[in-house]
């Protein structure tokens, strides 16, 4: 029901700003610059490139408002175009792409104590330094899959690839997370029955 | 059923498990797999720490004021863009803007030497013939130093090496200010909103009341630059229809440029853009990037940053001066203003001799 309405609203939206309407403009702006900005920065390391990226995608997308086709998520387009356009700068600028800190700390013996909580803090907190340091690709397409809850479909069109080669991505991330979990596994699938 | 296979990565490539995830839907039927297949169990919480890792991820957040600069930057360009191309407000897609804005136009453009541009297109030579019959100051810093200019209303000007600068000694300073640069120059202009300060460079018109910026026009590049440190600045071409108007009147209309804002002239096409990103490394003079911030500071530091970046010698007595300390906060003034400043707050007073300033001061309490 409230995915319906969001859906709906969301339509009504870009077509209201596709009409010129300002105040649509401002409410997409401020619905999801938070959300880009987020994003970019999670590929691209240098915040005022990103802030300089969004910037570029929303004055492209007002200049370009009547020819843009009808969307059923803002944010899916969005996302794809500001990737462009943060990939476009990062040629131009030649800046790696580098993820700022990297701390991946752990050693086996903490390795397997974790295991038998579930999900807890501190487990988790491995689990996210390791994936930082994902080769970029396998960490962006995780984290739009788990974090920004986009479908393979759009993950692939986002990222310029087929769908196919996006869950080969994924899988890839996968595999090595789950190496952290290594041999414990027999531990900790006992612990349960204990 | 399939779930007796499923590893961790088939259990994150499955939606409905996704979304029991993150949202809890489905969760009898989750609840029921795990009681079914308890051997899954280590996968199932394999699968969930991966999403809940990932969903938990640190949140890189804008913080309000940048978000509200950014906004502002997206309509002014906006608004830029709609009223400079559009000479009839209406519908008009300008698609050069859109060219300018993705293509940066920062590496490499010293070497683009255009030479027929020289005879083409409005040079310094042929902008200070036009003035007419006065008497024109001329300064040319053949060195590699930057030179200290210091015009009759009080601004600075550093003359980077090659440039020229002159204006028309009787007439500078009387309804406005204009100068004519060819080369690259630093300017700190002093406030006087009843007089404008112009600068001639090429075909680009720069137009300020106080502030500071830099000016770019070389006689056989393609491009003319401006960059702005500070104030307000105002720019426009000299083909530009408004011309007239924009020249006798006191406000800053046209494309105005803000703080760290950068704007390219195609000398070919004639066309105005803004790249992207300033380059704050490209501003080579150290007056144009210190911040003459000090809180608290001894006064020889002081005196020594402003004759670093402004190559000129300060006498002072030293020793009288020893434990003084100076805070002042000095940005786009001119040098002698700044001079000025410092003198007030050490209630001494200053003179130029033989183009060493000389600081005569009875030492601080």
């Amino acid at each position: 029901m409230a995915c319906k309405e969001s859906v709906t609203h969301e339509i009504d939206l870009w077509k209201r700003f596709k009409k010129g309407d300002e105040d649509a403009f401002a409410a997409i702006y401020e619905q999801y610059v938070g959300i880009l900005y987020n994003y970019g920065c999670h590929i691209v390391a240098d915040t005022f490139l990103v802030q300089d990226a969004i910037q570029d995608l929303f004055v492209d997308l007002w200049r370009m408002r009547q020819n843009l086709s009808d969307t059923t998520s803002i944010k899916f387009y969005l996302f794809r175009a500001l990737r462009r356009k943060l990939h476009q700068l990062v040629k131009a600028e030649q800046i790696f792409t580098k993820f700022p800190t990297l701390t991946p700390l752990f050693t086996p013996a903490q390795e397997t104590e974790f295991m038998a909580n579930e999900a807890s803090a501190e487990m988790l907190q491995i689990l996210q330094n390791h994936l930082k340091t994902l080769p970029p690709r396998q960490f962006e397409a995780i984290r739009l899959r788990f974090f920004e809850d986009f479908k393979f479909e759009e993950i692939a069109s986002i990222m310029d690839m087929n769908e196919q080669s996006v869950r080969n991505l994924i899988q890839r991330a996968i595999l090595k997370l789950r190496k952290l979990f290594g041999s414990s596994v027999c531990i900790f699938s006992l612990l349960f029955f204990l | 059923m399939k779930f007796e296979n499923y590893t961790v990565k088939d259990f994150l490539l499955d939606d409905r498990f996704v979304d029991w995830v993150k949202q809890g839907t489905e969760d009898a039927f989750w609840q029921d797999i795990l009681t079914q297949y308890p051997q899954k169990r280590a996968a199932i919480t394999q699968a969930r720490s991966i999403v809940l890792a990932t969903t938990q991820l640190p949140v890189q957040s804008l913080k309000d004021n940048d978000l509200a600069a950014m906004w502002q930057k997206i309509q002014w360009r906006i608004q830029k863009e709609e009223t400079q191309d559009t000479p009839v407000r209406g519908i008009g897609q300008r698609w050069w803007w859109a060219a300018a804005a993705s293509v940066l136009l920062v590496v490499g453009w010293w070497s683009w030497q255009q030479p027929h541009l020289s005879q083409q297109g409005v040079t310094y030579e042929k902008l200070v013939s036009q003035v007419g019959v006065q008497k024109m100051a001329e300064q040319t810093n053949e060195n590699t130093k930057p030179l200290l200019v210091n015009l009759p209303d009080g601004s600075s000007v550093l003359l980077q090496k090659g440039g020229k600068l002159s204006y028309a000694t009787n007439e500078f300073n009387v309804e406005k200010r204009e100068v004519y640069l060819s080369g690259e120059a630093f300017f700190e202009v002093k406030k006087e909103t009843k007089k404008p300060f112009f600068v001639y460079a090429n075909e680009l018109v720069t137009k300020v009341l106080g502030t500071s910026f830099t000016v770019r026009a070389f006689k056989d590049t393609k491009q003319v630059e401006v960059i702005v440190k500070t104030g307000k600045v105002a720019v426009f071409t000299q083909n530009d229809p408004e011309k007239k108007y924009k020249l006798a009147n006191r406000a800053l209309s046209g494309v105005v440029l803000l703080p760290n804002q950068q704007i390219v002239l195609d000398r070919t096409n004639l066309r105005l853009s803004t790249p992207l990103i300033a380059k704050p490394e490209r501003l080579t003079l150290p007056a144009q990037n210190l911040s003459f911030e000090f809180d608290d500071v001894l006064v020889s530091e002081v005196i020594d940053a402003i004759e670093k970046a402004y190559g000129v010698e300060v006498v002072y007595d030293a020793e009288l001066l020893s434990e003084c300390k100076l805070t002042a906060h000095l940005t786009d003034e001119p040098l002698y203003d700044k001079i000025k400043m410092i003198c007030q707050a050490l209630d001494a007073h200053y003179e130029v001799v033989d183009a060493q300033i000389v600081i005569q001061t009875k030492g601080c309490k």
